[in-house]
């Protein structure tokens, strides 16, 4: 159809203006009754429990409402409200460095280029430096005890998601590579890729503990012990509280110094953290392969046909083809696996149980975990609702976050 | 060297790449063959667990821990399946004295059953009918509703239990509170699941064209048969789907379970299973026969619906 014939046609909204907008009333109504039932259980069993959380957080409140208190269980959780300050500064200044140096690269003008991306080096320094006071002053909060297992949860939360979400990312991606081309039996791995997600948690995360991660008898031990990697000491697994770090160090035999070792961050994950982190990726790789194994199908063909015509090569076409066109299967994932890791309570439940749920010594302790024990073993009711809270807020700002870092980079069809 | 390495194993990552370049035929089944060993590797890591639980589940000895690394045990037989199966489970009796009181394995599935299928009932229903509306009306709040709908999917559930905990045994059900009963735990499971159900459906509704519908509006339909009759039919992959996922979590949840549930008589499976784990001794062989019997519903259920996961999945719903 040629422009004339197009101009010829009046265009269909501007015709009736009247009749639409009660068209349009009419549509919101018989909308509200197909949100009806959802609302309503949503209403009662969701945002009503919300609400009530959030009354609780603000009452001394142990089983029993106590005394309106305001925001002082959230001010116990932060310790001085200087810590949330300097850490949402710190946050603060990273986007912001993001933001600049986005808008540098977009500069034509070199030397205006060159002079926002210092500010911006300039801004990512000083964010991290006051992300890495908080992990001193998650030492320094030792008097209040509360302080610094909220904090340290809140840390081995993103050590959680640092340790799980990139490796499932990665390793789910390559099989579903792999899957996609036509090779023998590609239903059959389909479905046993699948089996860790599906079998029941209880009994998969028991069979780790027990099985695999089992200090004596356990595979792994044995597996590293006839490699040769540790023979008198054996790494402890699920039972084991030291940091990475200190364990590599002790293992190399290299003496780290104090600030290192009594630092929960510089520390790294306790080793029970990672024995955790491999049970999760080993659960949640065969369920990514097969969402990856959906994006890559819905990629169409003719892409590839045209970029082998102009000549590109199989690396070229994958970074210029697959990897943009995947990408909100790849969004989809982290977004899912890092919420994951933030509600994650159940496997870490089971396979911390012997040494004391959230343990040893509170080094498998993540947000999640802290919430329920402060509900359950301690009752105290008003400080776990806080926590939850605040850690609400730390999700959504992590989304928004991921949400503006994927804006320019995810690609829809 | 190693480029060449990388090449052999995920050159032809898409099928067109087999075109690129005309391979010669030996090297086109030697990457077949280095893919399936590469592949058969990665199941072994995935299923060794699983294997694991089917030995222990055979093993005769009901043993407290696993004591070698063997996985075909000595003198298996499937005594631990029939003992599953057929013994009453003496942890869990209303009158611990008295054996016909106790839980059996039919009757604890039952439960599970129920919770289960209420749960995904619940959040397939309610869920496509609102996720209708976000993909196909436009009505003021349609907006901030999705926004408020992803908050709500990563609000984190124990920050809602015990909140939800005094709620539910505020609603009474003849003299009882709803929180002890099976109905209110597939309530809570539902409501947990509702989120996830409206977004991964709206996506779903989103892909497919209005045409049919208004084909059947202009035909005299209502927007209730249009959903009905055209929507529900096209979108079976999702509902399944979503379905599954939602059936799964009343499945295998025991946390909740265990806070909300008090008579033995109303347990689940997931349940019974976690009672059996003892601090120093868990009784490994009725364990794993346990998980394996248990496992066995999810399997057959997913197995069926295995060709509708890549499609009921909709990943185009971040979009928003």
């Amino acid at each position: 159809m040629s422009d004339a014939v197009l101009a010829e046609i009046p265009p269909p909204q501007a015709k009736k203006e009247k009749p639409l907008s009660k068209r349009r009333r009419r549509e919101a109504s018989q909308a509200y009754l197909f949100l009806a039932p959802a609302l309503v259980i949503l209403f009662t069993f969701n945002i009503l429990p919300i609400g009530y959380a959030f009354y609780i957080s603000l009452h001394r409140w142990r089983a029993v409402r106590g005394s309106f208190i305001g925001l002082e269980n959230y001010l116990q959780l932060l310790g001085s409200p200087l810590n949330a300050v300097f850490v949402v500064a710190g946050i603060g200044a990273l986007i912001a460095a993001y933001y600049l140096w986005r808008t540098a690269l977009e500069q034509l003008d070199r030397r205006r280029a060159a002079l926002r991306l210092a500010v911006a080096v300039l801004l990512i320094v000083g964010g991290l430096t006051l992300i890495l006071g908080v992990d001193s002053m998650i030492r320094a909060a030792a008097e209040e005890r509360r302080t610094q297992e909220y904090l340290l949860s809140i840390l081995l939360t993103v050590f959680y998601s640092a340790g799980t979400v990139p490796f499932q990312l990665i390793f789910s991606f390559l099989l579903a590579n792999m899957l996609f081309m036509n090779i023998r039996g590609k239903s059959f791995f389909r479905m046993i890729f699948f089996l860790p997600y599906i079998t029941p948690t209880v009994a998969t995360a028991a069979v780790w503990r027990a099985v695999a991660f089992e200090p004596r008898r356990g595979l792994i031990n044995n597996l590293l012990m006839s490699l040769g990697v540790a023979q008198g000491n054996l790494p402890q697994w699920t039972f084991e509280a030291k940091g990475i770090v200190v364990l590599l160090g002790q293992w190399l035999g290299v003496d780290l110094p104090s600030w290192v070792l009594n630092s929960p961050l510089l520390s790294g994950p306790s080793l029970a953290m990672i024995a955790v982190c491999i049970y999760n990726i080993w659960v949640f790789t065969g369920y990514n392969t097969v969402i990856f194994l959906a994006g890559l199908g819905s990629i169409s063909r003719e892409y590839y046909d045209a970029a082998k015509i102009d000549g590109a090569g199989r690396w070229q076409a994958m970074r210029h083809i697959t990897l943009p066109l995947v990408s909100p299967t790849t969004y989809f994932i982290t977004l899912m696996g890092i919420i994951g890791t933030f509600k994650a309570i159940n496997h870490i439940y089971i396979m911390t149980q012997t040494v004391g749920l959230g343990g040893p010594q509170d080094t498998t302790t993540t947000a999640a975990i802290f919430i329920f024990k402060q509900f359950r073993e301690g009752n105290r009711w008003g400080v776990a609702s806080a926590a939850s809270f605040l850690l609400l807020g730390i999700i959504l700002l992590l989304t928004w976050v991921q949400n503006r870092v994927a804006e320019g980079r995810v690609h829809y069809g | 060297m190693w480029r060449k390495i990388l090449r052999l194993f995920f050159g032809p990552m898409v099928d067109e790449w087999e075109s690129w370049r005309p391979a010669k035929r030996w090297s086109v089944v030697l990457r077949q063959v280095l893919t399936q060993l590469f592949l058969l590797a990665v199941l072994l890591a995935v299923l060794f667990p699983v294997l694991w639980i089917l030995s222990m589940a055979l093993d005769p000895r009901d043993i407290s821990k696993p004591q070698d690394l063997r996985l075909i045990p000595p003198g298996a037989s499937l005594e631990s399946f029939r003992r599953v199966l057929f013994d009453p489970y003496r942890l869990l009796c209303t009158n611990p004295s008295d054996d016909s009181t106790c839980m059996t394995f039919i009757h604890l599935f039952w439960n599970s059953l129920q919770v289960s299928m209420g749960t995904a009932l619940f959040s397939v229903v309610t869920g496509a009918s609102a996720a209708y509306a976000f993909s196909r009306f436009r009505f003021i709040g349609r907006q901030a509703g999705m926004l408020g709908f992803i908050i709500l999917l990563m609000l984190p559930a124990v920050a809602t239990m015990v909140p939800l905990f005094t709620l539910l045994n505020a609603i009474k059900i003849g003299r009882e509170p709803l929180r002890t009963t099976l109905l209110g735990l597939a309530i809570a499971y539902a409501s947990g699941a509702l989120p996830f159900a409206i977004w991964n459906l709206k996506g779903y509704f989103d892909t497919i064209s209005k045409d049919l519908e208004e084909a059947a509006l202009i035909d005299g339909a209502g927007p209730l048969q249009a959903f009905v009759r055209v929507v529900i039919p096209l979108s079976a992959p999702a509902l399944a789907i979503t379905m599954l996922f939602s059936f799964m979590t009343g499945w295998s949840e025991f946390l909740m379970a265990w806070l909300f549930l008090e008579n033995p008589q109303r347990f689940t499976l997931a349940m019974a299973l976690q009672s059996m784990r003892g601090q120093f001794a868990t009784p490994w062989s009725t364990f794993s026969a346990f998980s394996i019997l248990m496992s066995i519903p999810i399997v057959v259920l997913f197995y069926i619906l295995q060709r509708y996961i890549v499609s009921g999945l909709a990943v185009g719903g971040v979009k928003g």
